[in-house]
């Protein structure tokens, strides 16, 4: 082989699809696969990031979902898309908050102007992510107003701790002098610390550590619910209509913890107790009563079970069960909440648990 | 969705008035609920109250409905006893990984299912069938035998896609079980050879076998390795997922310890853990921890995985596994015949055969030792003890072949209704060579009429008793030179990738999975290697070949240029079909004197040797392949390089790989692989080598081979020696001649 030749140059160019040899070309996200099948299935072309099972609604949840995810992935031309198509759609508040939900075959197609500040945060997050990743300074700016107004807007004393800051689920309601209702999986405490770096809000730095501690508490004493509410005595049952399982809604409580790199928190290794043993392929357990892990609801859709073998894994840390995790690759057979939780669960193992990838 | 709920209560609170400052209002039922929003209007602060709980999932199962519902069920799966073609064969074949597909009016075949030593009573036997459309339905049916239980009938109806047939199987035990299974399908409009390929039924092996329930237990060692030996015989790859950043070096001592362990037997596919493409079964993850451990584990699909972590490139302990995955491993050779003297069928691994379909074909395959070597006329001879049934139709055939060379044409059609006396067919010795030879059975039996199906047979068509002998005669220890003796010793460690290939990763993948499809040397040569390369480097043995004969060599052929079809006329005057263009006129031959003999020299010249008779970029020009195997200098021929193609595949580049290495065949100086899997040899001109003394015994097999290798030099040495032997006569006559002058 003393022959390192010219054929160098003309072999390499002919090698069709061949990544190059030099240059800047960034490597490939392990994501990549799975987040092109997670746009098949939920985002439109026009940026729409639609819920099949509600009608095919769109609602800011959806959107700022979509919007973090693509800003992490560096999908620039997917996160233009969901970025414009919600500005247009959902920015028709007074303040830099979005409208909650979009309906399409309803006139007008926003019927409630009240917001979700889930879909803020994530919005905003998005926001500060693109603004570094893509280097568009402008983006930060926007993601600031957003801070500032769920600060402003959607946070409240805790009738019960003084100095404790809870998060709404929104602008309007929720609260009264009685007590103030929570939804546990609406704090991302990564997002949270992320964009009040990225924009100088301390106060949700503070915001998320309160709802660390918050979470931490309910945990103890079982499955974190879906809803909560707190009053000047301390928790109080939310009212009825409210459900107080542990569902649909406090999935994402251990989720996001996993996401934010708390593998030891409590709600992570409850819901890895809980649900971590679900069979292979499923059903997985989905809605749980809180305090004695009874299953009240399961599901086959891959993205549930997702959460909850991430969960196994990353609390197992380095002992047996800690290398793999039973949850599947991104699947896509399932509908919009699924497949964005699988999708997110993925994001998280990448971000925080290298050995618990997908078996 | 919770802004639903929140909504609603959200509405609740702000309509309630002086309220809402004091307690949460409920919303009420959704059947009370206010009025949606006349249309048009503005967008009012606060909607209609919704209280339906959000829809977040269709396929929710509630605690009631998931407590009265079985638990679930999974399949163990099937594996054939032995190795099956993967090419559409008569009787069992492997046309796609784990897809069984059983061909011809009658067909049978013996599966292996392995249940877990603890496994839990089976709820019944579940293949997944479906079955050719041509099948007569009213009479097809198969035969199941689990064990040694009553055998089990089944229809077969399955003509579209795949279907779960469920049976009782109260003799499925833990460990080893043996489902056999018997298929009569005779074709529903026609009887003959081309009917018989017409008829088939598949099985899904992967998605067949004992339907075992309850909660799956962690698998052990054993447990992986049982389920991976199953899925590598039917056909299937195991998957070796690993993630990006993965130290290539780890990664290719796992796929060699794996490998290793079965005897190149598997094809290992590498793919990172968030593949989306289904996996095939039992897989193997590898990944960077803290320390190395092993563990094994369900997937989400409910197969078992070996966990692999490494540390600082150290793996964990894998003795366990990997002595059990050797153990399960089944010797998949073909037997060595013995030069010489005859050898039985039954000796070579083959009981009597019977032929029982219009289309009918058996291999038998044997290995001759690597230094067997016969090119001249010497005779081998096949014994052939065989009957056949009394009533076949007129043009009923048996053809024996030795290498796919027919070799004797039997008439079925006579003298049938017994087993004649042995018969002996003598065949040329040269069609064998070292390695991997066949010997061939094939019958044809024309329908009698043809277009209306076959009647039901009483009797069987064919029989070739397994005491029927062949006798190879022996041969000189003799060799040609060329790539076989370097592949026959070439052993997976020394399967290395080009550090300075243009896409190493791509190379080191490749060299990864070839080393792990390669069976174990039977004589492993240290100096052998073998280089997997792209076109960034060249080795010096392809020095002198062109740029444009490598790269239309391995480069995918361009799409044909399009040219302009003559626009076809509107109008039509004649009944007559319109005549045919005319062909491109064929240069003509000359026949002038210097023609000719530069013709004459050109067959000379290609009939001199047994050799390709041109240079090497001569040789490729106008060949297409995927790969190039070639010594990579001609002072180290243990040295080789593999060039891959852009398009190479490497699963179908390691089987030929491995049947260019058995069959003995790779002499000459480069092989190219060509798009259906062959390889065409390039052999430059060479001596064949002579590995024993010369003695009385083998003197005249040696000058036979050497004869037959080049008979131009033969001749002339010959000649040589004719004058040679001529001087003295000359000599002594000049003398004597002189003597009587004087």
């Amino acid at each position: 082989m003393n022959r390192r030749t010219l054929l160098l140059g003309l072999g390499a160019a002919a090698l069709a699809g061949a990544p190059p040899t030099q240059g800047a070309a960034p490597p490939a996200h392990p994501l990549d696969a799975s987040w092109q099948a997670w746009k098949s299935l939920c985002l439109s072309q026009d940026g729409r990031v639609v819920d099949g099972f509600q009608n095919a609604a769109s609602h800011s949840e959806g959107q700022g979902y979509g919007l973090a995810m693509a800003a992490m992935l560096d999908d620039r031309p997917a996160f233009d898309a969901i970025l414009d198509w919600t500005q247009r759609n959902l920015a028709i508040r007074d303040d830099a908050l979005m409208a909650w939900r979009w309906q399409p075959d309803a006139t007008p197609q926003v019927q409630d102007r009240n917001n979700a500040s889930d879909g803020d945060l994530f919005l905003a997050w998005g926001l500060a992510i693109a603004a570094t990743r893509q280097q568009r300074p402008e983006l930060t700016e926007r993601a600031g107003a957003i801070a500032r107004d769920l600060l402003r807007l959607c946070t409240a004393p805790h009738p019960g701790d003084d100095g404790r800051l809870l998060f709404l689920p929104a602008a309007a309601g929720f609260r009264s002098d009685a007590r103030v209702v929570v939804n546990p999986s609406y704090y991302m405490p990564r997002a949270m610390r992320e964009l009040a770096q990225a924009t100088g809000t301390p106060q949700l730095a503070q915001l998320a550590d309160d709802g660390v501690r918050l979470i931490d508490g309910l945990a103890g004493a079982g499955l974190v619910p879906d809803w909560v509410a707190f009053g000047p005595a301390g928790q109080v049952p939310p009212p009825s209509g409210f459900s107080q399982n542990a569902g649909y809604e406090s999935i994402r409580v251990p989720l996001f913890a996993l996401w934010s790199g708390e593998a030891a928190s409590p709600a992570v290794r409850g819901f890895a107790q809980a649900a971590g043993e679900a069979p292979p392929g499923g059903p997985y357990p989905v809605v749980l009563v809180p305090d004695s892990r009874a299953v009240i609801e399961s599901s086959t859709h891959a993205g549930y079970g997702a959460v909850a073998a991430l969960a196994a894994c990353a609390a197992a840390g380095s002992g047996p069960g800690g290398v793999g995790s039973a949850m599947r690759p991104f699947a896509k057979d399932q509908p919009y909440y699924p497949a964005t939780l699988h999708m997110m669960a993925l994001l998280a193992q990448v971000s925080h648990y290298p050995t618990c990838v997908p078996l | 969705m919770s802004m639903a709920r929140l909504t609603a209560l959200l509405s609740v609170l702000v309509l309630s008035g002086p309220a809402l400052a004091q307690d949460i209002v409920l919303p009420e039922p959704a059947s009370e609920a206010g009025p949606e929003a006349p249309a048009g209007s503005n967008p009012p602060e606060v909607a209609a109250i919704e209280v339906a709980p959000a829809i977040r999932d269709g396929v929710v199962q509630k605690a009631e409905q998931s407590g009265a519902a079985p638990a679930p069920a999974h399949v163990s799966g099937l594996a054939p006893v032995s190795a099956l073609p993967d090419q559409i064969r008569m009787g069992a074949s492997l046309p796609q990984p784990g897809i069984l597909r059983l061909t011809g009016e009658v067909a049978a075949i013996t599966l292996a299912l392995e249940l877990p030593a603890d496994a839990a009573p089976a709820q019944g036997l579940r293949l997944d069938l479906r079955s050719a459309i041509n099948i007569l339905p009213d009479t097809a049916a198969m035969q199941v035998t689990v064990n040694d239980a009553a055998p089990v009938d089944l229809p077969l109806r399955n003509f579209g896609d795949f279907q779960a047939v469920d049976l009782p199987a109260a003799a499925l035990k833990p460990g080893a079980n043996r489902i056999g299974i018997a298929l009569r399908q005779p074709h529903r409009v026609f009887c003959g050879p081309d009917a018989s390929f017409a008829v088939w039924t598949e099985l899904n092996l992967a998605r067949s076998g004992a339907v075992l329930t309850g909660a799956a237990a962690a698998p052990s060692a054993q447990d992986f390795a049982r389920a991976l030996q199953q899925q590598v015989r039917a056909g299937l790859p195991l998957t070796v997922l690993a993630p990006e950043g993965t130290d290539p070096a780890v990664l290719r001592l796992l796929t060699d310890a794996l490998g290793s362990a079965m005897q190149g037997q598997a094809f290992i596919q590498i793919r990172t853990p968030y593949d989306m493409a289904p996996r095939p079964g039992a897989s193997v993850l590898l990944v960077q921890a803290d320390a190395p451990q092993l563990d094994y584990r369900l997937d989400g699909s409910g197969a078992p995985v070996m966990t692999v972590a490494y540390r600082d490139a150290t793996l964990p302990d894998m003795a366990e596994v990997l002595q059990a995955l050797a153990s399960a491993t089944p010797q998949a050779d073909a037997e060595l015949l013995s030069p010489g003297q005859p050898v039985t069928l039954a000796q070579l691994g083959q009981g009597d055969i019977v032929g029982n379909t219009r289309y009918f074909r058996q291999d038998i395959p044997f290995r001759l030792p690597d230094d067997w070597l016969l090119l001249a006329n010497q005779k081998a001879r096949l014994d052939l003890h065989y009957g056949h049934a009394d009533n076949l139709p007129q043009g009923a055939i048996l053809l024996v072949k030795v290498n796919d060379e027919t070799v004797r044409l039997l008439p079925l059609d006579r003298d049938g209704g017994k087993l004649l006396a042995p018969l002996p067919v003598g065949f040329a010795a040269r069609l064998l060579h070292a390695g991997v030879n066949r010997l061939s059975f094939e019958m044809m039996v024309p329908g009698n009429p043809p277009d209306i199906a076959c009647p039901p047979r009483q009797t069987d068509m064919l029989v070739i008793a397994r005491d029927s002998s062949l006798t190879v005669p022996r041969s000189p220890a003799m060799r040609l030179p060329g790539l076989a003796a370097t592949l026959s010793g070439l052993s997976a460690p020394s399967v290395t990738a080009d550090p300075q290939a243009a896409d190493p990763a791509r190379m080191q993948l490749a060299a990864a999975q070839l080393a792990a499809s390669l069976r174990p040397a039977a004589q492993p040569d240290p100096a052998a290697s073998l280089v997997v390369m792209d076109f960034s480097t060249l080795p010096n043995a392809l020095a002198d070949v062109s740029l444009r004969a490598l790269q239309e060599a391995l480069f995918p052929a361009p799409p044909p240029a399009a040219t302009p079809a003559q626009p076809a006329p509107t109008f039509r005057l004649s009944e007559a079909e319109p005549a045919a263009p005319e062909p491109a006129a064929q240069p003509t031959r000359s026949w002038s004197p210097l023609a000719w003999l530069a013709r004459l020299g050109d067959r000379i010249g290609k009939s001199a040797f047994m050799a390709s008779g041109e240079n090497l970029s001569d040789w490729l020009d106008g060949r297409r392949g995927d790969a190039l195997l070639i010594a990579l200098d001609p002072d180290q021929p243990q040295a080789l390089g593999l060039i891959l193609g852009p398009d190479a595949q490497i699963r179908g580049i390691g089987r030929a790989l491995d049947a260019l290495r058995s069959s003995g065949q790779g002499h000459g100086g480069a092989a190219l692989l060509s798009n259906d899997g062959s390889w065409q040899l390039w052999s430059p001109v060479a001596l064949p080598r002579l590995q024993e003394r010369v003695t009385a015994a083998n003197l005249f097999p040696i000058l036979g081979n050497y004869a037959s290798w080049s008979p131009f030099l033969f001749a002339c040495a010959l000649l040589g020696l004719g004058l040679l032997s001529v001087l003295p006569a000359l000599a002594i006559v000049i003398v004597y001649r002189k003597r009587r002058l004087r």
